[in-house]
């Protein structure tokens, strides 16, 4: 094999596990495969990748978690962020804002800031659920699905910075219409309570080596479907008076479920495949 | 009930039985079935045969020939031995009368 031909190959093999890496290189280099060997190991990579997309549950995963809910999940950080600006722009402007203003605009300082900090932290922990979700339902295509929810996320910033819910208090909407408002703190919400919990959840997900049956996974996307769609204009656009039941059954219903219920959900417990131990 | 290449990999860990590894295993279903065999098939089917539970893998230590690298062995289960045993008596059975005698047309 020529020299570029065998860096070619040992570069392509780092997309394998390491113990793998090493007797597929050994193989290749006890059986002369030449410049062959880079076309060996792209096949091996491309069957390794698809290998977990003939199982339905990677479908199942993808289509009815990664895209709806990261797409469910991108735009309420954007509805989020449309609440949380005018309470910046408030912080930022205390010490010259006529009291009156608060009054006159229809703004509950305290309660409002209350409300936003427990919608952020429920958008947060759907986030990582949805990604524990992800990683548990299928661990083989749990990378591409994660990647398919950033993609998912991504599309929401590039072509829905201009989305934003209408106030529900009267204040001059052209106040906000500053790059900060429209673009950088959208972005940082998108970032911070979405994108890096989803992340994490996946992480947990391939760290516990746990696994969700395909009943319960439709149970949990069956159930939370009815939820999101019983508020689904309203949630968390508005804070209606049941916000509170929302917040309770979602984010511990989901995590409960995929969890803590093992039995009752038929969560299975995976166990590392002898090459990944050694 | 085993695919044909899953009965091709078996049979050839089985007559290759402690020589059993990646490369060999290769070799001789290329030798015997006289078909080639893609590392990626090799490799993806080997992972699937121990999560049934019908092979076994550990990395056997490093040689000198592979540059130092280790070679994944392979072991068949007891399991595996009765799938492939399996497999063989039921194409043996669905054979039984059955001629594959290529005819050839005399009429020219």
């Amino acid at each position: 094999m020529t020299r570029t031909g065998w860096w070619l190959a040992r570069t392509l093999s780092r997309w394998l596990k390491p113990a793998e890496r090493d007797a597929v290189l050994g193989d290749l280099a006890e059986c002369g495969a030449g410049d062959r060997a880079v076309l060996e190991i792209a096949g091996l990579i491309a069957r390794r990748t698809t290998e977990p997309w003939r199982e339905s549950r990677a479908w199942v995963a993808a289509l009815g978690v990664a895209i709806p809910v990261a797409l469910a999940l991108s735009l309420s950080s954007f509805a989020l962020g449309g609440r949380f600006d005018l309470f910046l722009w408030v912080a930022r402007n205390h010490e010259t804002l006529d009291p009156t203003t608060l009054d006159d605009i229809g703004l509950t300082l305290w309660p409002g800031i209350a409300r936003l900090l427990v919608s952020s932290l429920f958008l947060g922990c759907w986030a990582w659920t949805c990604g524990f979700v992800l990683g548990s339902v299928a661990r083989g295509a749990a990378g591409l699905n994660a990647w398919l929810a950033c993609l998912v996320v991504a599309a929401v910033a590039l072509f829905g910075l201009n989305f934003r819910g209408r106030y529900p208090y009267a204040v001059d909407e052209g106040l906000f219409s500053l790059a900060f408002y429209t673009v950088v703190f959208p972005l940082i919400l998108q970032v911070g309570l979405v994108l890096a919990p989803m992340l994490l959840g996946v992480r947990e997900a391939l760290r516990n080596h746990s696994r969700v049956a395909l009943k319960g996974l439709v149970w949990i996307i069956a159930a939370a479907t009815i939820l999101v769609l019983r508020n689904w204009l309203y949630w968390p656009f508005r804070f209606r008076s049941d916000w509170m039941w929302m917040y309770l059954a979602y984010w511990p219903f989901l995590f409960v479920a995929v969890s803590t219920a093992p039995s009752l959900w038929n969560l299975e417990e995976r166990k590392h495949d002898s090459i990944e131990s050694n | 009930m085993l695919g044909e290449f899953e009965y091709l990999l078996l049979s050839a860990a089985a007559r290759l039985a402690e020589g059993a590894y990646g490369a060999a295993i290769r070799q001789e279903i290329e030798m015997t079935a006289g078909q080639r065999c893609s590392l990626g098939a090799l490799y993806t089917t080997l992972d699937r045969l121990e999560s049934k539970g019908l092979v076994a893998t550990w990395m056997g230590d490093p040689t000198p020939q592979r540059g130092g690298r280790p070679k994944r062995m392979v072991r068949i289960t007891e399991k595996g031995v009765e799938a492939a045993s399996e497999f063989y008596n039921a194409v043996a059975r669905v054979s039984q009368g059955v001629s594959w005698e290529v005819k050839r047309s005399t009429a020219s």
